[in-house]
């Protein structure tokens, strides 16, 4: 077969955003569709949370590029929420961007928001291309951080084992952003349709790309994972692949912010 | 030179595109069934990058029957594979391969063994070329020496004949 040289495009900018919204609030619904779906759509990698201790707890395992919030949450004051994460901030020299959002907005909402430490407050994107322009808005490359995350990635180790070269570095970041949707599905094929086999040999594969891209970690569960398959251990297989889940699109976003 | 690249796993089959096309003309395979199929159908490649697990025939299958064929026997083939530890290398080796790579592989390590492999090929076509010809030489010195054979023959017989009128 012939595999198409692609011409190289730089990966499509890829956040890591924890978002607040409750997609049961009648009172958000009634105006703009949920904001979750949308993101995911965009290719973004979300975490939905529905309380200020969810939100907390998130932050304080990744480092996420944005905090978006929907400001009618029923069980959660975003006020506060967002003084309690500019004062940690405060001991770490560090700044999340966290944009408040509204279904209805007004004046004294927008002051107290701004006031408690957020970056922007906006009107509630009513489609996919309103929560686009307020992205791309937020876009720029200096917005986004460039901190080594805590999953045992190392860009010169890989740049190295590419070949030594950033367009090296740049098409293994893309010939893996490529085929990685691909082997998720057929791991999720697998799995919905019992094939233990199919399971074992498709986490086998997804280990091996997930070792050369120097994703050790998820290497490791990949390989659980084929295990779990051998046993035909469904239950736990699922869970693990939840658990996953999450984990590649952050090094999805490493990897593509690392070979821009 | 033409380098088959029998890799299942469609991730691996365009990194080791890209690695080594600057250099190779690349076929690929998808499976080890495939492989086997371009392996004996043609005089080229005379090398192959295989991967150990496939659907179809496995890398060490594909390596067993390319040994066994006279047309293929000198393919110098590498196998590529997660599988590291000593026993799994020396069951490689065995069914016949001439090199061993593991996953994750360096670029620069994969690209020096398929050239090394590229000069293993060469020197066994300049080797080739050298005995044909050396045949050829031999050949034609043994109608020289069949020639001279005759030739002193021939002579024998005069003299024979010769001293023979003169005895009388």
């Amino acid at each position: 077969m012939q595999d198409k040289e692609n011409p190289v495009s730089p990966p499509r900018p890829h956040l890591l955003i924890v978002l607040a919204e409750d997609d049961r609030s009648t009172a958000s619904r009634a105006v703009a569709a949920p904001t979750g779906p949308m993101l995911s759509g965009l290719g973004h990698t979300v975490a939905l949370v529905r309380t200020h201790n969810q939100v907390l707890e998130h932050l304080g395992q990744h480092p996420f590029d944005l905090f978006l919030v929907d400001i009618l949450m029923p069980e959660m004051d975003c006020i506060s929420t967002t003084v309690a994460i500019r004062n940690q901030e405060k001991d770490a020299g560090v700044h999340l961007t966290i944009i408040g959002m509204s279904p209805y907005p007004s004046q004294s909402d927008r002051k107290r928001c701004l006031a408690a430490g957020m970056d922007r407050y906006i009107s509630k994107p009513r489609n996919t291309d309103e929560l686009q322009t307020v992205l791309l808005a937020f876009l720029n490359p200096d917005a986004i951080q460039n901190a080594t995350r805590p999953l045992g990635w190392n860009r010169n180790n890989i740049l190295e084992r590419a070949g030594g070269t950033e367009k090296d570095l740049r098409d293994m970041v893309e010939v893996f952003a490529q085929e990685k949707p691909n082997l998720m599905a057929e791991v999720n094929l697998a799995l919905t349709t019992g094939q233990a086999e199919l399971l074992e040999l498709t986490a086998l594969k997804l280990g091996e790309e997930l070792a050369y891209v120097g994703a050790l970690e998820l290497a490791r569960s990949a390989r659980d994972l084929a295990q779990l398959g051998r046993r035909r251990d469904f239950p736990k297989a699922a869970a693990l692949i939840r658990g996953m889940q999450f984990k590649l699109g952050e090094i999805d976003a490493i990897m593509s912010r690392a070979a821009l | 030179m033409k380098l088959l690249i029998a890799e299942d796993d469609a991730f691996f089959r365009k990194i080791l595109r890209q690695l080594l096309s600057t250099e190779f003309e690349i076929i690929t395979a998808e499976d080890g069934t495939a492989a086997w199929n371009l392996l004996r159908q043609n005089e080229w490649p005379l090398l192959a990058i295989l991967d150990w697990v496939m659907p179809g025939m496995s890398g060490p299958q594909v390596c067993r029957e390319a040994r066994a064929s006279a047309a293929t026997a000198e393919t110098y083939i590498i196998l590529l594979t997660g599988r590291n530890s000593a026993a799994d290398i020396v069951a490689g080796l065995h069914a016949g391969a001439d090199d061993y790579v593991t996953k994750p592989f360096e670029a620069e390590e994969l690209r020096a063994r398929v050239r090394l492999g590229r000069r293993v090929v060469e020197l066994q076509m300049t080797v080739k070329a050298q005995s044909a010809s050396l045949r050829e030489m031999r050949q034609r010195g043994k109608t020289v020496q069949a020639d001279f054979d005759l030739a002193s023959s021939h002579r024998r017989a005069l003299q024979e004949s010769r001293s023979s009128r003169f005895s009388r």
